[in-house]
């Protein structure tokens, strides 16, 4: 190959935006038709999945509401259920809508990455932080309603006080079993991809200085 | 029926979809992945419209924003990536009777430019857009120093990796 020039690189990449262009352009009544499609961004389906998380959530408070009026057996794991998950809520949804504040898309490519990564940052610790949260009380109570449900006992006041020496430390054994699991789902789910768009705008940031 | 705001946005958009193709091209070799990140780069951009103060071109907001869709939406990890991918590619390209001189050169200046990463693909593509490096610099947020010598570092690679026999 022959000893190439500065603007040879020029030459070739305008050589390659005169043969590909035709075939791609899009009608404006074909980029009208995406305004209108949802986003199959990463970010946005993480955003879904917190939103999820939180209306299931939600929805768990009313059910053990509703039980504790049908069960009164089950009243006070109900009402305990719900004193713990309430200010739970509360908290997410504050965190939950101070970055969907912050959120911005102006500014140079390094101010967005910066943005982006804050976000992502954010939110994933969030989402994590629920998953993990969730664990051992759903676990406690998922215990205590099959137990309950299975008719193996005849209360679950008394499953709790007579078996909470071996309740407890299954509890434990599972949570600490799962949370593993839930870390390394979270990694591959989304983590790879923080440390990308980490080593991307450390790229910038390292040429800048 | 299309508001004026969407009019406004899509005469826009139809002016310089260009700029997204040429990013998509660098971004997603593949044309499934291509036509996602399109399709992505555009909702970003209509998000991002109403925030469009007007005081840059409208150029260098769409590369801001499509540079960010491009770099911070996840893709399927290509660890490699055939040789034949781009000359697939221009093959679906008519014929073109006025043959450059640099037509065999460009499914290896892709491959040298795939080789690259993220940010070093943002900076030499607004390069060999011919923009400027105030325009470059006002894109990725660098200093016009740092963009020079980044690009100088550059230009020497993609230049190494073409004329190396390994592509």
């Amino acid at each position: 190959m022959k000893e190439m020039e500065p603007d040879d690189l020029k030459q070739i990449w305008q050589t390659a935006q005169q043969h590909e262009a035709a075939g791609e352009r899009r009608s404006v009544d074909e980029l009208f038709t995406m305004l209108k499609k949802s986003s199959r961004n990463t970010l946005h389906t993480l955003h879904q999945n917190v939103v999820l998380e939180a209306v299931v959530g939600l929805g768990f408070l009313v059910w053990c509401g509703w039980l504790s009026f049908q069960q009164p057996e089950l009243r006070w794991i109900c009402y305990l259920a719900i004193l713990f998950f309430s200010p739970f809520y509360v908290i997410y949804y504050r965190n939950f809508r101070q970055l969907q504040a912050a959120k911005q898309q102006a500014g140079s490519l390094r101010e967005q990455l910066q943005s982006s990564l804050n976000y992502w940052e954010k939110m994933l610790q969030l989402y994590t932080r629920m998953n993990m949260l969730l664990l051992p009380p759903f676990f406690i109570f998922g215990a205590l309603l099959g137990g309950h449900s299975a008719g193996a006992m005849q209360g679950v006041q008394k499953l709790l006080i007579q078996n909470w020496y071996i309740t407890l430390p299954a509890v434990a054994l599972a949570t600490w079993a799962m949370y593993p699991l839930v870390r390394w789902l979270v990694y591959m789910t989304y983590g790879r991809h923080l440390k990308k768009l980490k080593a991307g705008l450390l790229e910038l940031e390292r040429h800048q200085e | 029926m299309r508001t004026a705001e969407e009019q406004s946005f899509l005469k826009q958009l139809e002016e310089h979809q260009g700029i997204l193709h040429r990013v998509c091209r660098l971004y997603a070799p593949a044309q499934e992945q291509r036509r996602d990140l399109f399709q992505e780069m555009v909702l970003q951009l209509w998000r991002a419209w109403p925030g469009f103060r007007r005081e840059a071109k409208v150029s260098t907001w769409m590369y801001q924003i499509a540079l960010n869709t491009a770099i911070s939406t996840l893709r399927k990890e290509q660890r490699s990536i055939r040789p034949s991918v781009w000359t697939d590619t221009l093959s679906q390209v008519p014929e073109r009777t006025d043959e450059s001189p640099y037509q065999e050169d460009v499914p290896r200046l892709y491959q040298a430019i795939m080789q690259l990463n993220d940010v070093e693909k943002a900076i030499a593509l607004l390069y060999l857009e011919d923009l400027s490096y105030e325009e470059i610099a006002a894109i990725t947020g660098l200093t016009v120093g740092t963009a020079r010598v980044k690009m100088n570092r550059i230009r020497e690679k993609l230049r190494n990796m073409l004329q190396s026999e390994k592509l």
